[in-house]
Order: structure tokens, then C-alpha cells, then sequence
């Protein structure tokens, strides 16, 4: 994975992924628009979750950790001055704010075109001994997610580190991880991690901070965490 | 000209006089409705005097009505009661229009003679006449607000030709809009009462329906459960899950209603005979109780779409050998009631597993969630292909002649239940205090059965857990394992199952689609200093 070359905010990527064209959700009970979105769905490489085309996410499962499973009011309770431009550059399918909303954590973040290196750092692909996908995907949390671009911003020698320091790779990890879902009114102050150290959230509306990165788009719902995109990767005092 | 205008006036007046008296009247009898359902009755004041005017209607009549419309005619007497009231309606609207008066003494009347029919009928209580006057008082809001805009469209009129100016004009345009809003305001407030009144009925006659059920006792009862088959670990998955907390994965926007009495199943396609079961039928069947646990296809590895329950049916290989499905017939489609669509082999369904029509879960009739009255149950396949919910017939068919519904969209035509397995317990990133750890969870191989689970810390040696005595093979396994956790820092604990048949779960990852999850599950947890 050539992280160096990575273009910022992936413009490509997600103009890539308008392209799925899949429709955001909840229409199972019509068999023409359910057949289409499933079909672009099977075609992706994501294990596309949204809920016409996976029999577990039909509109009314009810298994799942209390999550919002409509995903009507997923846009809303949004902050940030990158919402708007997220919302236009991938206004439907899985990696959209509604459809992120259906699935796990760990499977929303594969489908938005903004996590790649994120999501390839938490699935092993980045270091094989840190995988922590079940974890994320197992339990309510708050997650800042640097986007591609603030991984970006790591110099390469330290990025080279991370492929084989496993145990530094998951300090890192887990200190943009905070027990609990955490909505941008809560949000607000000095948050525990689950690797041991504090982050503080300053700032309020649509100018949050997270230590001295910048929310770009926070508040976005998952089925089990709630997401804050983040410009820079946050780093544990060690 | 002036005359003539008038009378076109009038005449558009009238029209629409006659038209706030429908809409009036449609939204009288919607609220009434409403009411009558929210009150948890199952008559209206339409159905009231439906049987009120049946009381007094002479014999030959009656009879008249049984022969010529047979089962129908309770539709067509209600139908005949609302015809009645809105032609009723649009004539005293029409008039209303210049004598507001007969408007309102029309809805009164016709309030007064739907509450005394109400409170006539038997079992009837004094709640009952609140239906037909909370329905009088709207009808009647709605008829003096349709009224009044009609008049103040056509009012200015009068003073067109005096004045002679543009302003009238206007008015009239401003008028004829306050009509419409108003009208299409109180259509679609009739519309929607009456619909969520449907609902709401359709509710009542399912909830009644399912407390009047009573259960048989089975003819083969549930084997009872071997000492030590639940473990007491905190955190761990109970044993059996409760039908409310079952997981519940259909396509069905709002649950279907269906009633004991209104269900049927046919058994048709390749077979020797089409075979045709009411509830009365199906109950009088020998029935089997089982614990079976039942797994979602779209279940991520680690997740929460798997539960065991008690189930009780009707075994359904008798049953369909009654029907002799026919040697090319290698698929049994079952449809439920609202149309979905499950394809299962009729190899497997009649192979002498448990596959029956479950009447009720866990000791209670099934949940109208959970496919009340009758479902299917198939041990060892994942639900899409074998659990359909709201049964009401089985087509026996062919793979090749027939794609069930998640088969059309790309998922596996046959799908057996692979084996899985999920730490509950320690949780994700939990902080734990250094010692004894007790990892546990549940792991299931259905129609195969589970006999060892492994647990390894940060990709050590795998150490076998503990495993809940076994019950039947389609049934899950808890199991717990003792961790010394003695190293501070974060720790991945990961798990495999092994079934009986000697086969270990494949470390590879697969997404459910199309054919199920596969993977060892993982958690990531600290150990505190």
C-alpha cells in the first residue's frame, strides 16, 4: 500500500464510488428496486450490508445493538464543514451517510472512500498481527477516523514502523476509540479512550477539534459506533 | 347574462356543497373508526348498524341476501350502510350550502342513530357511543370549514357587478383556493383515519386470534435437556433466547396480520394430490416439540443473528408424502402470506430431521413477528432458505425450474449452516484487572453438532474450552475457557469450533454473501496493571 502517493481526501475515490450507484435502503417490499440495488450490490468488492440486498438487514431486523436501522434520520445531527461536500459526493449506497448507518462499524468504514488506509490499519492488511474488525464491530463505541489524507501526513519512516510494530500500530489505533456512542453534543470535552489516554474535544457546531485535529464530518451513524472524520491521526502521549 | 352567471353559481355551489358533505361524511366515519379501534373494539359504528338494520330487516330479505351473495354478504350490508350515508351526504350538502343548519342536524342524526345502534348491540358499554360522536364532531368541523370557503368563493360574486373592478377576480381565485386546500385537507385526513383504523383492527383480530389459540400437547415432547447443557458464566449468552429478544430478519415492512381463522395452507405443484389445511386440520396433526437453534445467513462473524428456541409443529415429511411430491421435484417453495418466497430441498426436509410447520415458540404461540400462526422450521439451514414466516403454501417444484426470492439476488441456491463459533465474554476492548479471565460464548454446527471449541491468546498455542453438555445436534453449545491473564496490555482472544464430523472452521474470511460468514472471531481486549 503506497500511502505517500495517496491524493487528498481520495477526490477520485469517491467519484469512484458514485459510479456503484446503489440506492440507499429500505426497500425490500419492492421486488424491481430491490433487484437493482442487489445486483450493483454483488458487483462491488465491499461485503455490502445495505438492506435490499443482505436478508440480516431488512428493514426490520431487530437483533442489532439499538441501532438507528431506518437511517431516515441518519443526516441529521451531522457536523462539520465537510458534511455537505460528503453528502454530494456520495449521496447513496453503502458508503453514504444512510447507508454507513446500516452496517457495522467496521464494514461502514470499507465502504467510505475516505478510510481506506484507516480501514486497511484495523483489518490486518496493514500490519497481519493488528486486526481488529470483530472488536469494532462488536460493542458501542465513539471512533475518530482520520481520513486518507492525515495518514497522509505521516512521514514515511513512521508508517514503516506501523507495518511491523504491531503493538504500537494497536496503541495508536485504540487511542481514536471511546467506549460508548458519543453524539456531537456529548462529545464535547475530555474522553477516556479505550487505550488509557484522554483526547480533548474542543470547540462546538460545526468547528469540532480532537486534540489539534479538525472534525471534517462528525456525528455520521454506524449500526453500532458513532464516527467523527478527522484531518489528522491523533497521537497517544507514550 | 347576469342571471345566467348566477345560476352557474349556484349551480357550482351546489356541486360543491355536495362535495363537502361526502368529504364530511368520509371523514366521519374514518374517525369513528379510528376511535372504535383505538378503544380495542372490534365493531364500528358502520358494522353496529349494519346489525342493527339486519335486527329489523324481515326474513325473506335476509335470506334473500344469503342466497344471492353468500359468504359476501356481511361486505355488501356494510357496504350498503356507507353507500347510504354518503348519498345521504351529498344531497344534504348540496342543500346545506344555503341552510348550514341541515348540515349540522344531518351529522347529528346521523350520530345519534350510529351511537344507539352502538349502545344497542350485545356486550355493548357506554364507551361504545364515543366512536359515533367523536366522528359527529369532526364530520361536523369539517363540513362548516368546507362550507364556509365555499361561500366566501363565491360571495364576492354578488359584488362583481357592482364594483366592476379587478379585485374581485382575485378574490374569487383566492377563495377557490381555500377550498381546495380545505377539501383536500379533510380528504386526506378521512383517507389516512381510515386507514390507520385498518390497521389498527387487523391488529385487534391477530392479537385475539393468537389469545385464543390453545396449544396441543405434543406427541413427541421436547428430550429433556442433559445436566450441565447451560453454563452460568456471566456475560454468556443464555441458553435459550426469549422470543422477544429473538433476532427477527424478514422483508416484511410492517408485520403481516394474518388470523388463525383466515389462514390456509396448500400443498400443490409436482405432487400425486394438491393438499389443503386449515388451523383446525393442522392442529388436529400429531406435533413434535424441539430445541433448535437458528442461525441468519447474513450473520457477520461474531455477530447476533443465531437463537435457540423451543419450537412445536407439525413434523412436515408426513405431510408431504400425503401430498407424493412427484421424483423430479427437488425443491419445496414455500410462500408466506405476503408474498415472499423460500426454496428449501426436499431431500433435506425429507430426510428425517425435525423440519416441521412451528405453531408455537418457546411455549407460547408464535409471536406475529415471528410468523403467527404457522412457520417453518428447518434444523441445519439458514433461514432464508428454509424459515419462512406467515406460511401459507408449498409449491413443490424444481431448482431449475424456480429461483426463490434472495436466490434471485444473487445468494446461494442451497445453504447448510456453517460452523461458528463467538466469544460473549470478556467484551471488546474491555479493561480487565490482571488473573483469572473467564473467556466464554456459543458455537453451533446445526445437524452436525459441535464437539470442541479452542480459545488462543495473541496467536499462541490453541487451549480446548469447556464445552455445555451436548443436547441435540441441532442445537449450539456454550463454552467457557480459563484465562490466566497475568501480562498487562491489550490481548486479541480468538475462537474455532470443530464439528462432529471432525471438520474445524476455516480461519479464512468470507462475507455472508452469498452462502454465510466464515472466519474465527476475535476480540481485542486490555489487561490493567
Amino acid at each position: 500500500m503506497n500511502l505517500a502517493t495517496r491524493k487528498p481526501l481520495a477526490v477520485a475515490g469517491v467519484l469512484a464510488a458514485l459510479t456503484l450507484g446503489l440506492t440507499a435502503c429500505g426497500d425490500d417490499g419492492d421486488d424491481t428496486a430491490a433487484g437493482t440495488t442487489s445486483d450493483s450490490g454483488m458487483t462491488s468488492s465491499a461485503p455490502s450490508m445495505t438492506p435490499s440486498m443482505a436478508p440480516s438487514m431488512a428493514p426490520s431486523t431487530e437483533a442489532s445493538t439499538g441501532s438507528d436501522m431506518t437511517g431516515t434520520d441518519a443526516a441529521s445531527g451531522l457536523v462539520g464543514p465537510g458534511c455537505a461536500d460528503y453528502a454530494k459526493a456520495v449521496p447513496s449506497g453503502a458508503g453514504s451517510v444512510a447507508g454507513m448507518a446500516q452496517d457495522p462499524l467496521a464494514t461502514a468504514a470499507s465502504n467510505n472512500p475516505l478510510l481506506k488506509t484507516l480501514v486497511s490499519a484495523v483489518s490486518g492488511k496493514l500490519n497481519p498481527k493488528v486486526d481488529l474488525v470483530d472488536t469494532l464491530n462488536g460493542d458501542q463505541f465513539t471512533v475518530f477516523a482520520p481520513v486518507d489524507a492525515a495518514f497522509a501526513k505521516i512521514d514515511a519512516k513512521t508508517l514503516a514502523t506501523l507495518k511491523t510494530d504491531d503493538t504500537l500500530l494497536t496503541q495508536i489505533l485504540t487511542y481514536h476509540v471511546v467506549p460508548g456512542q458519543l453524539s456531537p453534543e456529548q462529545v464535547v470535552g475530555m474522553q477516556t479512550t479505550v487505550e488509557g489516554g484522554d483526547v480533548d474535544v474542543t470547540g462546538s457546531g460545526d468547528s469540532l477539534k480532537v486534540n489539534d485535529a479538525n472534525v471534517i464530518c462528525g456525528g455520521v451513524k454506524t449500526a453500532n459506533a458513532t464516527v467523527y472524520l478527522i484531518d489528522s491521526v491523533l497521537m497517544p502521549a507514550s | 347574462m347576469t342571471g345566467d352567471s348566477e345560476r352557474d353559481g349556484f349551480r357550482g355551489q351546489r356541486a360543491l356543497g355536495a362535495l363537502s358533505g361526502l368529504l364530511a361524511a368520509l371523514l366521519s366515519l374514518g374517525t369513528a373508526e379510528l376511535v372504535a379501534a383505538l378503544l380495542g373494539r372490534t365493531s364500528s359504528p358502520v358494522i353496529a348498524v349494519g346489525g342493527a338494520f339486519v335486527d329489523r330487516t324481515p326474513r325473506w330479505l335476509k335470506e334473500f341476501a344469503i342466497r344471492t351473495f353468500g359468504e359476501n354478504d356481511k361486505d355488501v350490508l356494510i357496504a350498503g350502510v356507507v353507500a347510504t350515508v354518503l348519498v345521504l351526504a351529498l344531497l344534504v350538502g348540496a342543500l346545506a350550502v344555503r341552510r348550514r343548519v341541515l348540515g349540522y342536524a344531518f351529522i347529528a342524526l346521523l350520530a345519534a342513530v350510529a351511537a344507539s345502534a352502538a349502545v344497542s348491540r350485545p356486550n355493548a358499554d357506554w364507551q361504545d357511543v364515543l366512536p359515533s360522536l367523536v366522528g359527529g364532531l369532526l364530520g361536523g368541523l369539517a363540513l362548516g370549514l368546507l362550507l364556509h370557503a365555499v361561500s366566501s368563493r363565491v360571495a364576492p360574486r354578488a359584488t362583481t357587478t357592482e364594483a366592476g373592478s379587478q379585485k374581485p377576480e382575485s378574490q374569487v381565485g383566492v377563495g377557490r383556493r381555500r377550498f381546495l386546500v380545505a377539501a383536500a385537507g379533510v380528504g386526506v385526513a378521512a383517507v389516512s383515519t381510515e386507514l390507520i383504523a385498518r390497521a389498527a383492527r387487523s391488529r385487534l383480530d391477530v392479537a385475539a386470534s393468537r389469545a385464543a389459540v390453545r396449544l396441543p400437547v405434543p406427541a413427541s415432547p421436547a428430550p429433556a435437556l442433559a445436566p450441565g447443557a447451560m453454563l452460568r458464566t456471566a456475560g454468556l449468552s443464555s441458553f435459550y433466547t426469549a422470543s422477544r429478544d429473538f433476532y427477527r430478519v424478514d422483508t416484511a415492512l410492517t408485520v403481516p396480520q394474518l388470523t388463525t381463522e383466515d389462514w390456509r395452507l396448500r400443498i400443490h405443484g409436482d405432487v400425486e394430490r394438491e393438499l389443503s389445511l386449515d388451523w383446525q386440520q393442522l392442529l388436529a396433526r400429531p406435533m413434535i416439540e424441539r430445541d433448535i437453534t437458528l442461525t441468519c445467513v447474513s450473520n457477520e462473524v461474531g455477530g447476533n443473528l443465531v437463537g435457540t428456541a423451543r419450537w412445536l409443529g407439525v413434523p412436515l415429511k408426513p405431510l408431504l408424502e400425503e401430498a407424493g411430491p412427484r421424483a423430479r421435484a427437488d425443491q419445496i417453495v414455500s410462500r408466506s402470506v405476503d408474498g415472499m418466497t423460500i426454496g428449501t430441498p426436499t431431500a433435506v426436509v425429507m430426510d428425517g430431521r425435525d423440519a416441521m410447520l412451528a405453531v408455537a415458540m418457546n411455549g407460547e404461540p408464535l409471536l406475529p413477528k415471528h410468523g403467527f400462526p404457522v412457520r417453518m422450521v428447518v434444523p441445519g439451514l439458514y433461514g432464508y432458505v428454509s424459515a419462512t414466516k406467515w406460511v401459507t403454501e408449498l409449491e413443490l417444484t424444481s431448482f431449475d425450474a424456480y429461483d426463490a426470492y434472495w436466490v434471485k439476488r444473487g445468494w446461494a441456491e442451497q445453504a447448510p449452516i456453517k460452523t461458528a463459533s463467538r466469544i460473549d465474554t470478556p467484551r471488546p476492548f474491555s479493561k480487565n484487572p490482571p488473573g483469572r479471565v473467564a473467556v466464554a460464548g456459543v458455537a453451533w454446527a446445526q445437524h452436525r453438532g459441535v464437539s470442541k471449541v479452542e480459545v488462543r491468546v495473541d496467536g499462541g498455542p490453541w487451549q480446548p474450552a469447556q464445552l455445555s453438555a451436548a443436547g441435540s445436534k441441532d442445537l449450539w453449545r456454550q463454552w467457557v475457557w480459563e484465562w490466566d491473564a497475568t501480562e498487562p496490555g491489550t490481548h486479541k482472544l480468538e475462537v474455532r469450533a470443530t464439528d462432529a464430523d471432525g471438520e474445524t472452521q476455516p480461519q479464512t474470511r468470507e462475507a455472508p454473501f452469498p452462502e454465510g460468514s466464515q472466519g474465527w472471531h476475535s476480540v481485542v481486549v486490555r489487561v490493567t496493571d
